[in-house]
């Protein structure tokens, strides 16, 4: 006889340190952008087309972080925290799963492959999305090693070797840790 | 090529046939539905299609709640919100979509707002947003192009705002798309030229894209087949019933292919270049498709050259060397341009379709932010846009 005695719920296991992981790449990510939309042109470029204070967030589901940054005059963009009620952003990523958001994040997955396999879904004014996904593309080109990054994208973003270098520096040891 | 991951999703029934439109009411009631609310525009009501949906209600015991025909041809979400309380105060359970792709947007409009409640559909913009379900939605479709009976995305206007808004998700796909020759029967030789030439762009575009799969290209394989055969057929004959049924399986199958796997550069020009110099959108995606296959073969060459077999046929396949089969593959969609042009004038160039020059610029700042773009093959760059921009003026015998 089967009894429901016998068969209690079953909690969700938990992945502690993809998670963590996650948490700590979406704040790399977020001060990176902060610190390098002050100095990137082509950032720039593209974020001075998104409407004035346009707020963009990017959060891995149900709960396992988030980043958020708004636009403000010149091109440039403000990290906003961890923390940023999602009611209030205009577009927000969703990252479906922690697995796929930690590939994502880590740049085992370029953003147009991690479209293309589903990995996000998102709520609000999608026209901008290519120019997002630009401007994600030319961070992760800053941020990781060339090689790694080549493996990301379609094509390469168009930064001289020594921006790429005194940028990339000025993000690791300042922007990021400090956000200046 | 397998993908290491892939989604597939086509849960609509195929009803295909000369009368089709005849199972409309048992297909309803199958779904449980009893009452639906009909919407359409002027050009089918004025031709008579409506009343053919009409009359395949003879002899049953449904009501129809309503026949809303004046959608116009750019859906807007006013239009969406105003139906919907319709729909609510007719007390209809479901909805038909009769028209091209206005119509149909609208139609997936409106069943998001009466399902998941609202009165105003602009909350739900976005992708992969949508909870569940929606009630039982049927299509008929009456031109062969746009595929949105088989597509998971919605293009609505918002006229206050002035742009268009994108609602993407599995849910908006309808319970049934109803192919029946009659319903494109009347269409003239040149729309339907425009509109086969959207749908082998469809067809192509998913086979080349990123997020190709094995289940999409069998889609695109028998979609490229049945244009290559019937749409030369068609259009010298246009009441040639059992060809316009093939070019709506057809276009139907291409919405299949490319609502799993996504279009590309040729629809991301083919936008712009709609938007910036008023050109209908299947005239602006056939002028592009031959030089978007050949911008893409760079990185596809191997899969532009598959897709000679289907459109071409066994025979120019087979005496086509391999290296050069790419190559032959934009060679005889120009061919079959250059054959339209002759059979009907559809435009071959943005100069025959009265695009100004001037334009140029502004199509390729347009093309390289539309989100067709994402999952094209190549990256296309400023600089490219502007190069296939400029081709795009100029016709390059083939
Ligand atoms: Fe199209």
């Amino acid at each position: 006889m089967i009894s429901k005695e016998n068969y209690p719920d079953i909690q969700p296991g938990k992945k502690p340190v993809k998670r963590a992981v996650n948490k700590t790449f979406l704040f790399v990510l977020g001060r990176a952008l902060q610190s390098l939309s002050k100095h990137d042109p082509l950032i720039q470029h593209e974020v001075q087309s998104w409407p004035e204070n346009f707020t963009l967030m990017m959060k891995v589901r149900p709960n396992g972080g988030s980043v958020a940054l708004t636009r403000t005059d010149g091109g440039r963009l403000i990290y906003r925290g961890a923390s940023f009620d999602e009611a209030k952003a205009d577009v927000v990523i969703f990252l479906k799963d922690v697995e796929g958001a930690f590939d994502l994040l880590t740049g085992q997955l370029g953003i147009d492959m991690g479209y293309a396999r589903h990995c996000m879904c998102a709520r609000g004014d999608l026209s901008n999305t290519v120019s997002v996904v630009r401007v994600l593309n030319i961070t992760q080109a800053y941020l990781f090693p060339r090689l790694l990054a080549r493996r990301l994208m379609k094509r390469l973003p168009p930064i001289p070797w020594g921006r790429r270098w005194g940028l990339r520096l000025k993000a690791y040891l300042l922007g990021i840790p400090f956000g200046i | 090529m397998l993908p290491d991951y892939y989604e597939f999703s086509f849960p609509v029934k195929i009803i295909s046939g000369m009368k089709a439109v005849n199972q409309l009411p048992g297909e309803m009631m199958a779904a449980n539905a009893r009452r639906p609310l009909i919407i359409t525009d002027q050009g089918v009501a004025k031709a008579g299609l409506a009343q053919l949906v009409l009359d395949a209600f003879a002899e049953t015991d449904l009501t129809i709640g309503g026949l809303y025909d004046q959608v116009p041809p750019e859906s807007s979400t006013l239009l969406v919100n105003e139906l919907a309380q319709l729909y609510r105060d007719k007390k209809c359970d479901c909805l038909v979509a009769v028209g091209g792709g206005s119509v149909i947007d609208t139609g997936k409009g409106v069943n998001i707002l009466v399902t998941h409640g609202g009165n105003d559909v602009r909350d739900y913009r976005g992708a992969e947003m949508l909870k569940g379900p929606l009630n039982p939605m049927f299509v008929i479709p009456t031109t062969s192009g746009t595929g949105s009976e088989a597509t998971n995305s919605a293009v609505i206007a918002d006229p206050e705002k002035g742009v268009k808004m994108l609602f993407v998700s599995e849910f908006l796909l309808p319970r049934a798309a109803i192919l029946d020759a009659r319903l494109t029967l009347t269409l003239p030789p040149k729309l339907t030229a425009a509109t086969a030439l959207d749908a082998l762009a469809h067809a192509m575009e998913a086979y080349l894209s990123i997020q190709k799969n094995p289940m999409s290209d069998a889609y695109t394989w028998q979609a490229v087949k049945l244009i290559g055969e019937y749409l030369p057929r068609v259009v010298r004959q246009p009441d040639d019933k059992e060809g316009r049924l093939a070019l709506a399986n057809a276009s139907t199958m291409a919405g299949t292919a490319f609502s799993n796997s996504m279009v590309g550069c040729v629809h991301s020009l083919g936008h712009a270049a709609g938007a910036v110099g008023h050109i209908p959108h299947g005239v602006a995606i056939g002028i592009f498709l031959p030089i978007g296959l050949a911008f893409n073969s760079q990185r596809r060459e191997s899969m532009v050259a598959e897709l000679l077999l289907p459109l071409a046929g066994p025979e120019v396949y087979s005496n086509t060397p391999a290296p050069k089969r790419a190559a032959r593959t934009v060679k005889a969609v120009r061919d079959l341009m250059d054959e339209l042009h002759t059979l009907t004038g559809l435009p071959r160039t943005l100069s025959e379709a009265g695009v100004d020059r001037e334009k140029a610029e502004a199509i390729a700042a347009l093309a390289i932010n539309d989100g067709s773009a994402m999952m094209n093959p190549v990256e296309l760059t400023l600089d490219d846009a502007r190069k296939l921009v400029e081709q795009a003026f100029e016709w390059q015998a083939a």
